[in-house]
């Protein structure tokens, strides 16, 4: 399953090397429909499944711990980077607070530090998508499915959601959901409120 | 962004309240599949056509994948000490 991921992966990206800018809109579209047909099927395995909603309470406000550690996680991560590589220490922690919603956090950074800070910022977060995909069934299977939700950060709401779903239960996914949303909320908050620091 | 609720809230109505014969439900998991190795090939062509990513790869691809390594790696160690300490039922 996970070599299927990286050829499919690695066939996508030889791809988009050859092709024109006007297929790429296409292929855009066809990308958004594909995301959110496969969001519906995760949603109806979720409600065929009819002991989620009890498990989940059952956890309760506890759930919030994995946003929160996500967040704890990411900064410390960025803080070591910042100091392996000699950067800004305020910089490093906004680039590790795009939680891997490359979009918008190299916006962010762009405005507010340059061409330059926006551009780490979207490959960071780029490749974090890019090593959750990678990393998500691996860590299932050999840890836990709930720390398998932790590479995704803010991606665990959409793009790695139905990954997330091939590897783990239905209580998993929606706990990855909660976590990825909080995260989405939070990254325009955060990113500037690091940056600024 | 709501589209992407929109698609969970349907999809879980359904799964919850229609009566879904067996081989709808077998279908729906061999969809899954098919659909995510689509998304995952689209999203190497969005990264394969982004002028940006290659252009900048040689010369932030390392300082930028160690950002993505760290804080996913990170990000799972807080996540599994919560899951042991709160989260693992007995």
């Amino acid at each position: 399953m996970v070599y299927i991921i990286l050829i499919s992966l690695t066939l996508g990206i030889a791809f988009g090397n050859f092709i024109s800018p006007e297929m790429f809109k296409d292929i855009d579209k066809i990308s958004t429909i594909a995301l959110n047909l496969l969001i519906f099927s995760v949603g109806v395995d979720i409600g065929l499944n009819k002991e989620v909603l009890t498990k989940i309470k059952k956890k309760g406000v506890k759930i919030l711990l994995v946003p929160l550690a996500v967040v704890i996680g990411s900064l410390f991560g960025g803080l070591i980077v910042g100091l392996i590589f000699k950067l800004q220490t305020n910089l490093a922690l906004a680039i590790s607070a795009g939680f891997g919603w490359y979009s918008l956090s190299a916006v962010i950074l762009t405005n507010l530090a340059g061409a330059e800070a926006g551009t780490v910022a979207f490959l960071s977060n780029v490749f974090r998508e890019l090593l959750a995909v990678l990393s998500i069934g691996f860590i299932a299977s050999k840890i836990n499915y709930i720390t398998a939700i932790a590479p995704s950060g803010a991606t665990a709401m959409d793009t790695t959601l139905p990954v997330i779903s091939k590897f783990t239960d239905e209580e998993t996914v929606v706990i990855a959901f909660l976590t990825g949303t909080i995260l989405t909320f939070l990254v325009p908050f955060l990113v500037p409120f690091f940056y600024n620091i | 962004m709501y589209l992407i609720f929109l698609s969970l809230f349907l999809g879980i109505m359904v799964g919850a309240f229609l009566k879904l014969p067996d081989t709808i439900v077998k279908f729906n998991s061999k969809f899954q599949l098919a659909g995510l190795f689509l998304l995952i090939f689209t999203m190497g062509i969005k990264i394969g056509n982004d002028e940006n990513i290659v252009k900048n790869i040689k010369l932030i691809g390392i300082k930028s994948f160690s950002f993505a390594l760290f804080t996913a790696l990170f990000s799972a160690i807080a996540v599994y000490i919560i899951y042991i300490k709160f989260l693992r039922e007995e």
